[in-house]
């Protein structure tokens, strides 16, 4: 990749009053990919995250974009034109409907008072029609699925019409087959030159999906690169404390951790046992748990 | 959401019926024909008190309920909770602190004073909230939280004052109950310019508190200055519960009801909101005070005991539709 980073973070300190999460961290991240950022819960995943969307604002250094312009010296507005931004739990306004909800998505572009211009509509449209949400704009959004509901919110961040998305854990709600129809979308995404930097837990489905790792912990970076090249035995022992194989995925040939199995052959569920020992096995198994 | 003009149309007729009724009742009953006979040829012998009386009191009734609603619609769009309104941010119990402390430091004061002393003690408790809360600004529930305590504490004062100086607060006492009784056309200037600046504001940022109901992060992901919003939002909030309550006392539930009902007939869009919870406000203030003097005459209770007689009951009613909160 020659193109210039989408994300220059330079020296980088971030925290909760008096609570850094992280400290003086710098980092590029590629333009025009996909970047999962991954690590265990606290990591300052989330953080970075919206550090990038300056929705916190840095305690020490600066993120710079492509164009060397640094997220401090952009109003609020002008930053929400060119990176948009889906939180973990946004809330659903009461009674709103999906397409005032998508609607929601051209803000930075327009006025005060928010008047949607045709232009503005049919934006709102093709992302409606991209996310295949078309058939819902008139439903309240309260009443839908957790898989319509994440499909309807991005579209509002298609609608935002960005060059950049950051997506903070989009699959947590989905069940399994809705998280894979939108990793494939933002693979989708990426197709059309944007650039992604997404936060997710399953390191599976980063490993598969992504064009690179960021590995954090701690507030650190302790790898960055393809995931081929980033995932170690060691690092998983080492970041995540997770005993693991890796093999490759039997369909994409990208690294799949298989955690090794640490319980007692004893309380292991055996597949040619009878239904009582199975029902015994369970049970210590939810003992466990 | 089209349905806002039809439905600030229809209250607007409801208003007109409730202010005709408003004007023709009373210990003089003065009949419809007589009252279009005054208003439009002006040769009547009701003219004194059409003019001095019931006109100027209708007038500021129909404003200060206006401007509670807008002030409860604003409160309620920053904390995102249906049981915000300018009360519980403290606003009230400071004007009242301020009111009660005022009349025994300068026990022979003139009463012309009251209103700027109870603007100063809405506009302070203000001040105190922001400080207190400084911390925890972009925390909705905290916010809300700190102006409750503040509101006890503001009533635990006056309850204090009352009982140490029971003779030299007794004019207050009519005053805290909150009542449109005996106000003149004097006061109008005391609220008018209010409403005439602030739902321009209020208007300017519909918009973004709609956007506001997303949550902090997307609000600020889609461009609003989320902080700064709530900051105009509030203070616009405290200014237009601070000159109500200067012009008429304490009157609670207009300012927690009128938003409900509004957004119970037109959706969640502020702007649209904007037009009906002012007319709705001004409907509950012009019928409460109507109640208020044809209930028992000549006995003429305070507007305030009628506002919470209708509303509390009403809000328990709405508290059980809602379920989304």
């Amino acid at each position: 990749m020659t193109l210039p980073p989408a994300f220059h973070v330079q020296n980088l300190t971030v925290g909760y009053d008096q609570r850094i999460i992280i400290d003086r961290l710098t980092l590029s991240l590629g333009q025009g990919r996909l970047t999962a950022l991954v690590g265990p819960n606290g990591c300052g995943k989330s953080t970075l995250l919206k550090s990038l969307a300056h929705l916190l604002t840095p305690q020490h250094g600066q993120v710079v974009l492509q164009d060397g312009t640094t997220l401090n010296g952009l109003s609020t507005k002008a930053i929400a034109r060119r990176i948009a931004l889906l939180p973990q739990t946004p809330l659903v306004p009461e009674g709103i409907r999906v397409f005032d909800l998508v609607a929601y998505g051209r803000s930075p572009h327009l006025n005060a008072f928010g008047q949607l211009r045709e232009h503005d509509r049919e934006r709102v449209r093709q992302a409606m029609t991209r996310m295949d949400v078309t058939g819902l704009a008139a439903r309240p959004v309260a009443q839908l699925s957790g898989g319509q509901r994440q499909r309807v919110w991005m579209a509002m961040i298609l609608a935002q019409d960005t060059g950049i998305v950051l997506l903070d854990e989009p699959t947590t709600y989905l069940d399994l087959a809705h998280q894979y129809d939108l990793l494939e979308l933002v693979r989708e995404l990426i197709g059309e030159g944007r650039t992604v930097i997404t936060v997710l837990h399953d390191l599976n489905q980063a490993c598969r999906f992504a064009d690179e790792l960021v590995v954090m912990k701690e507030g650190q970076i302790m790898a960055q690169g393809k995931p081929e090249t980033v995932i170690s035995e060691p690092l998983l022992a080492e970041v995540f404390g997770l005993d693991a194989r890796i093999v490759p995925d039997p369909e994409s040939g990208t690294p799949l951790c298989v955690p090794r199995v640490k319980r007692p052959a004893s309380a292991r569920p055996n597949p040619a046992g009878e239904a009582v020992e199975l029902r015994a096995a369970s049970c210590a198994l939810t003992a466990r748990s | 959401m089209t349905r806002w003009l039809p439905t600030s149309v229809t209250l607007l007729m409801v208003l007109l019926v409730f202010a005709a009724w408003h004007l023709g009742f009373g210990a003089v009953k003065i009949s419809l024909p007589e009252l279009w006979q005054t208003l439009v040829h002006g040769q009547s012998d009701y003219e004194f008190i059409l003019y001095g009386y019931r006109m100027p009191r209708l007038f500021i009734a129909a404003l200060v309920g206006a401007a509670l609603a807008l002030s409860g619609l604003l409160v309620q769009g920053v904390v995102r909770n249906p049981l915000a309104s300018p009360d519980i941010l403290g606003v009230t119990g400071g004007a009242s602190l301020a009111v009660v402390g005022f009349s025994i430091v300068w026990t022979g004061a003139s009463v012309v004073w009251v209103p700027f002393v109870a603007l100063a003690g809405g506009f302070a408790s203000l001040g105190c909230l922001l400080w207190l809360a400084r911390p925890v600004l972009n925390q909705s529930a905290s916010l809300a939280l700190v102006g409750v305590a503040l509101s006890a504490l503001f009533a635990a004062a006056i309850d204090f004052l009352l009982t140490l100086y029971p003779l030299e607060i007794n004019s207050s006492l009519i005053w805290l109950t909150g009542s449109v009784w005996g106000r003149n056309w004097s006061h109008l200037p005391l609220i008018a310019p209010w409403l005439a600046v602030l739902i321009p504001v209020a208007a300017f940022i519909a918009y973004r508190l709609d956007l506001l109901d997303l949550g902090d992060e997307a609000a600020t992901s889609l461009g609003t200055r989320v902080g700064r919003l709530r900051l105009v939002a509030l203070v616009t909030a405290v200014a237009l519960a601070s000159a109500s309550v200067s012009v008429c006392g304490a009157i609670s539930f207009v300012g927690l009801v009128a938003p409900h009902m509004a957004r119970f007939l037109v959706g969640h869009r502020h702007l649209p909101l904007i037009p009906v919870c002012l007319l709705l406000g001004a409907i509950l203030m012009v019928s409460a005070d109507l109640f208020a003097r044809i209930l028992m005459p000549p006995i003429e209770l305070p507007a305030g005991i009628v506002t919470a007689f209708i509303g509390a009951p009403y809000f328990v009613f709405l508290i059980t539709r809602y379920k989304h909160w």
